[in-house]
């Protein structure tokens, strides 16, 4: 595996919420799960900059679709995952897998 | 000679009975009096089994049991005021529900302020604007302005821009100097091949 295949931090954990929300991504739905799972608030830019990122790898693609009253007449651009998508992020998993493997006991052990 | 065996079984059945109307209920003062009355009917019954006490005492009883149908009769009215009193409360709730969700609707026509709203437009590509900033207003409407109220909703909103502000000027600080190495490098590729095919 290319280190250059590997997805950044943050890319993986936008993808990784596009793949759980399927077909109901889009830029709040994203946001909400991402501060949900890791309880910390990230902003709708850095998600969206994130996105436009992924999107332009071909790791997600985005379409427009209905607006709504509640905002304000706009419409949503939902995402979703790509094949190349599926597989950087299993890529990345794999990858971080290689580079904890046989370090949790170490790491327990020396904690005493 | 008066048969004392019924009257002690209905002072037992009785006592059973103002045992179980012992009740969370009921005033201190009535409760109080309901344990008065059971004791005493208890001693009474002990006595009547016990002594064979003539027809006074009997009396006596009987004026006791009178006195408790009085209570009686107070007790059913108090629980009937206290039950009453609850379904008033529970009542009083689900207006209170009913007018949240009255209100809630109204979140619909709040917005968040309008300056935040520009800083967002003017910083943001064209393809974004309208996506980030509608998702950013559904949030305030539907999620944040119901549950915390309008001034958090606006403290949000305006943090959510602050912080957008860092990620967005990157990405498109990142574009721009992709694009300008591109140009570089485009225009050392034609100047390159100006020369190479023997141009000035």
């Amino acid at each position: 595996m290319d280190q250059r295949d590997v997805l950044g931090a943050f890319e993986q954990t936008v993808l990784a919420a596009v793949l759980r929300l399927r077909s109901g991504a889009y830029g709040m739905t994203i946001r909400r799960e991402i501060t949900e799972r890791t309880g910390s608030e990230v902003s709708i830019g850095a998600v969206y900059t994130t996105l436009e990122r992924l999107e332009g790898k071909g790791f997600v693609s985005g379409s427009l679709r209905e607006a709504t009253a509640e905002r304000g007449g706009r419409r949503k651009k939902y995402f979703e995952i790509t094949n190349g998508g599926r597989q950087a992020l299993e890529n990345s998993l794999q990858w971080h897998e290689s580079i904890v493997a046989g370090l949790l006991r170490p790491l327990s052990e020396a904690r005493g | 000679m008066v048969n004392r065996e019924p009257l002690t079984d209905n002072i037992k059945l009785t006592v059973e009975s103002l045992e179980k109307l012992k009740s969370p209920y009921l005033s201190p003062e009535l409760s109080k009096r309901l344990e008065e009355h059971i004791e005493l009917l208890k001693c009474h019954a002990a006595t009547d089994e016990l002594l064979k006490k003539p027809d006074d005492f009997l009396k006596k009883t009987h004026q006791l049991m009178k006195e408790l149908e009085e209570d009686l009769q107070k007790i059913a009215v108090e629980i009937a005021a206290r039950l009453g009193a609850k379904v008033r409360f529970f009542n009083e709730k689900l207006e209170n529900f009913r007018s949240f969700e009255k209100r809630d609707t109204g979140f619909i026509q709040a917005s968040p302020n309008k300056w935040m709203e520009y800083a967002l437009h003017l910083l943001l590509p064209e393809d974004q604007r309208e996506t980030l900033i509608g998702d950013l207003e559904e949030e305030y409407r539907s999620i944040i302005y119901p549950k915390f109220g309008k001034r958090a909703a606006d403290i949000w909103y305006a943090k959510q821009v602050m912080s957008s502000i860092l990620p967005i000027l990157q990405a498109r600080l990142l574009k721009l100097i992709g694009w300008a190495t591109g140009g570089l490098g485009l225009g050392s590729a034609v100047e390159w091949f100006r020369k190479w095919s023997g141009g000035d």
